[in-house]
């Protein structure tokens, strides 16, 4: 592929100018993306209508409903994403804490280990309708929130606290490293990357609970605004608020990833998890 | 002189002692956990029944609603398969295509990223609006939340290929077809098997939120209102038939897949 040599690539041509590799790559994906919102704009709204307005508005719909409801909206998006902020706060200082108990000894592991995998071993979301049950309307959003991120973190830093070779650990103990120095100077800092991957997949998993939570029952919230507008048929409030969610939460797993880019030089980031 | 070895049934004998050695750790927590349970209820829990359900209450309660748990269950099984297969098939046409093809790939990366990273279970409302509250919208949202993992562990297979097999393949004057069918595949092929187990988890958690979701039936569902009826000997047995579930669908997925693997790895 010679990239260099010939600009025959039609944007650059239509420019003008030319680019590096890397911005054609860029440029070719934001165009991609507009193009999809562009397309589903031409299909769903005016000229094409090859899908109706109350099975997928188009964009400006969902845009103009967002305008129309904005105090509403962001009264309940304020409520889901304390939850979830809160949730992911335990989630991620439960999990880190967790691993490195689970990593002082194979004796805490073996007991521990069990425990954890059978916290897992049922769907997490499954057990929101019995938290709710058993601690009550009011924190059962922060826990429900909180324990189906907590596991994914869990896995994420105890994978990265037990990272260490072999000859890691030789070297370590020709040194006469006594157990804090190897935590603080060894296991730690390689488990950094694998402790932001669990935040970043914590941020997803924390709002996924905070939702579920509102599903099963709550009276505020964005789970709550949707499950509503779906019951009253009101499909454009619904995709409104479905939408403004997801690009809130993309745009919290965004600055996770940008702080662990901007943190840690020695492994690159990758931004599919 | 015939020995324990020789004796006949000891292979059988072998592989059920190596089982029990495996498994008596798990085995004697669950009957611990049980008896707790027992104890719990018996002689600790004073508000009754309905608050914290005894392991008597629980059998009677299912008992008496079998048919409903049954048919909940077949339910949530039939959508949680199917789901996992469309979510399979989409996610490996998908991912290779998008990890094989430049174009697709350069043109749909912000794409990818911005869906992969949202919450997964708030976008299942939409599926009931498309497709109403039967068995359809369920098995196809478990198929969504199946497809991205599968996806995904596609694409990074794909990406993670040592160069050394491309090199191989140059010397030996491979054709695109034949690189791809002879060497690529097998390379990405424990990533995609990864995947493919996570996404069967995946693909029963998109069961139950969209049961959650779409009031109607299925064993997500039945743990939702038994909640709501107090009915907690019902939602401790669906939620032990939901584990239970679960587990075999996973054992049996990692248990299939591990049998297709070929031998020994690339590496």
């Amino acid at each position: 592929m010679s990239s260099q040599a010939r600009n025959t690539w039609l944007p650059s041509s239509v420019l003008g100018i030319r680019l590096s590799k890397r911005k054609r790559r860029l440029l070719q994906g934001i165009l991609g993306s507009v193009g999809i919102v562009v397309f589903w704009e031409l299909a769903s709204g005016e000229p094409l209508h090859l899908v109706t307005e109350l099975m997928l508005p188009p964009p400006s719909l969902i845009y103009e409903n967002y305008m129309k409801n904005q105090t509403l909206l962001h009264r309940h998006l304020w409520s889901t994403m304390s939850t979830a902020g809160i949730g992911w706060i335990i989630a991620v200082t439960g999990g880190t804490l967790m691993a490195l108990l689970l990593s002082h000894s194979e004796r805490m592991e073996d007991t521990l280990m069990p425990i954890m995998i059978s916290g897992n071993s049922i769907p997490r979301v499954t057990l929101a309708p019995v938290f709710l049950f058993y601690i009550g309307g009011f924190s059962a959003k922060y826990i429900i929130s909180a324990w189906v991120a907590f596991f994914p973190m869990f896995i994420n830093a105890f994978d990265g606290v037990e990272d260490i070779s072999p000859e890691q650990k030789s070297l370590l103990e020709s040194f006469g490293a006594s157990r804090l120095q190897e935590y603080r100077y060894v296991r730690i800092m390689n488990a950094i990357p694998f402790i932001f991957d669990g935040m970043k997949i914590a941020v997803t998993m924390s709002v996924v609970g905070a939702v579920v939570g509102e599903f099963v029952g709550a009276s505020e919230g964005v789970g709550f605004i949707a499950l509503q507008s779906l019951r009253v048929y009101n499909i454009g409030l619904m995709f409104s608020v479905i939408a403004l969610a997801s690009f809130v939460t993309v745009f919290a797993f965004f600055i996770v990833f940008k702080i662990q880019d901007m943190m840690i030089y020695w492994k690159e980031t990758s931004l599919l998890s | 002189m015939a020995t324990e070895d020789t004796l006949p049934g000891a292979k059988l004998r072998e592989r059920v002692n190596s089982w029990v050695d495996k498994n008596i750790y798990a085995v004697l927590l669950m009957a611990f956990v049980v008896l707790l349970w027992m104890f719990y209820s018996e002689f600790i829990n004073t508000r009754g029944d309905l608050y914290f359900p005894s392991v008597e209450f629980v059998i009677t309660q299912s008992m008496a609603n079998q048919e409903l748990l049954i048919s909940s269950l077949q339910q949530t099984m039939t959508e949680t398969l199917i789901g996992w297969v469309i979510g399979m098939t989409l996610g490996i046409i998908l991912g290779t295509a998008f990890s094989e093809v430049s174009f697709i790939k350069h043109t749909f990366f912000p794409t990818v990223i911005f869906w992969q990273s949202l919450p997964m279970a708030v976008l299942a409302p939409m599926f009931v609006v498309w497709f109403g509250t039967g068995l359809h919208a369920v098995a196809l949202f478990a198929g969504i939340s199946s497809f991205w993992v599968v996806m995904i562990s596609t694409i990074t297979g794909f990406g993670t290929i040592d160069k050394e097999f491309d090199h191989l393949g140059t010397v030996f004057g491979a054709t695109y077809a034949q690189q791809m069918r002879r060497i690529r595949v097998w390379a990405a092929l424990p990533h995609i098997f990864t995947g493919l187990k996570v996404g069967a988890q995946q693909a029963i958690v998109g069961a139950i939120v969209a049961e959650f979701v779409a009031s109607g039936s299925g064993i997500g569902y039945i743990v939702k209102t038994s909640v709501s009826k107090v009915q907690p000997g019902l939602m401790f047995s669906s939620l032990i038939l939901i584990m239970v579930f679960a587990l075999i669908f996973y054992k049996g997925v990692e248990f299939s897949l591990d049998y297709l693997s070929p031998g020994p790895s690339l590496e």
